[in-house]
């Protein structure tokens, strides 16, 4: 079991990781940014270290004054809480390479699960159901090629980033000359909030309902679910 | 409670290794000794009552981080202070023998560079910023040090 941990992150998650952690007799090092001085995560966790200014670019978001508090603090892991970078299989990779455990998934897990045209690729390859689709990402250089996808799957469709979140870089076409003109403008959506310009394309599913099952396993073979939640907005 | 005589023993054991944490088990209960290594060697004592539990030993390294609160050690005399850019370790110098680079009463200007700040085994220096005469010193060699953190007391020219 660790004894220090580093939360790499701040407000609510970080409060209720450091009580968790203080549960278990683990040491908490909370990191902040100059605007969270005076914070609650700050105030319970046993050590406090500022990282930067208040921007996340120069605080939670930066990896490297990140990893300079978990070396200094003496930490056996970073727990990342949700958001910021805890999506970011790049930070899990560097936290590993540095000799600090991520409390997380391994790097190839994130790194296929935060693609979503590989982990669609995944769930066909094992089975799991999935809604009709492009098999890969869509050429950019051929769009014949994307309406006769769109045509075989059928209208309407949605054009998705592979690297997306938080509904970005999507777009709904219900014809070959909308489709056109949504690839282009959902490329470039993607491209300025996440850095890749990949996408897909799926069925539009109108009036869906979004369903989560979530499941949480650990290295020795076990898994759980946390039973479903409905996402739907 | 734990006896006198193995506080005293505890209190010299700190001293000496210079930690600045030291949390015990003892029979009557946790024991939670804190020294501020820059300070004039005071220890304080924080007694909690819990069950017994078997006497086992954890100390802390004397280069343990500071917490917000160790910042205040005040710029002094109206002088500003040089604040550390960054997280990591100070070093007054570029090698374990070489010169400091920075004194008190050395005369620095904004490109003049003070010291060293290692995070991450890249050696990162850090430059004054400002024209001045260092007053006092404010780190320790081999300290960590917080983004912020004051590390010179400067007299602005």
């Amino acid at each position: 079991m660790f004894s220090r941990i580093l939360i790499a992150n701040r407000g609510e998650i970080a409060v209720r990781i450091i009580r968790a952690a203080h549960d278990l007799g683990i040491e908490a090092v909370a990191v902040y940014s100059t605007a969270d001085k005076d914070s609650k995560h700050v105030k319970i966790a046993d050590q406090a270290i500022c990282i930067g200014a208040a921007p996340p670019a120069e605080s939670y978001l930066n990896i490297a004054r990140i990893i300079a508090a978990a070396e200094v603090a003496n930490v056996d892991a970073i727990h990342p809480g949700y958001g910021f970078l805890a999506e970011n299989s790049h930070f899990a990779e560097v936290c590993r390479s540095c000799n600090i455990e991520f409390i997380g998934p391994s790097v190839e897990s994130m790194r296929i699960l935060g693609d979503k045209v590989q982990c669609k690729q995944l769930a066909i390859k094992n089975k799991v159901p999935t809604s009709p689709g492009s098999k890969g990402e869509i050429d950019p250089e051929n769009e014949t090629e994307a309406v006769k996808i769109a045509k075989e799957i059928g209208y309407p469709v949605i054009i998705k980033a592979a690297a997306g979140g938080g509904g970005r870089g999507m777009r709904v076409a219900h014809n070959d000359m909308s489709l056109r003109s949504g690839i282009k403008a959902a490329r470039q959506e993607a491209e300025a909030a996440f850095g890749n310009g990949t996408v897909y394309l799926e069925k539009f599913i109108e009036h869906a309902r979004h369903v989560e099952v979530q499941i949480i396993g650990d290295q020795h073979g076990n898994v759980i679910h946390l039973y479903e939640r409905d996402c739907t907005m | 409670m734990v006896d006198l005589k193995t506080l005293k023993q505890l209190i010299k054991m700190m001293v000496d290794n210079d930690l600045t944490e030291l949390d015990i088990q003892a029979e009557g209960g946790p024991i939670k000794l804190r020294r501020n290594s820059q300070a004039a060697g005071g220890v304080q004592m924080i007694p909690m009552a819990q069950p017994a539990a078997p006497a086992t030993a954890a100390a802390a390294p004397g280069q343990t981080a500071p917490t917000a609160s160790d910042t205040d050690n005040g710029d002094d005399e109206g002088g500003e202070t040089i604040d550390s850019p960054m997280v990591g370790t100070f070093y007054e110098a570029s090698s374990p023998d070489a010169k400091a680079f920075a004194s008190v009463g050395d005369r620095v200007d904004p490109d003049s560079v003070v010291c060293i700040v290692e995070a991450m085994k890249v050696f990162n220096e850090i430059k004054a910023e400002t024209s001045g005469t260092i007053v006092k010193i404010l780190v320790e060699n081999g300290q960590a040090v917080e983004f912020g953190q004051p590390l010179y007391v400067i007299k602005p020219d």
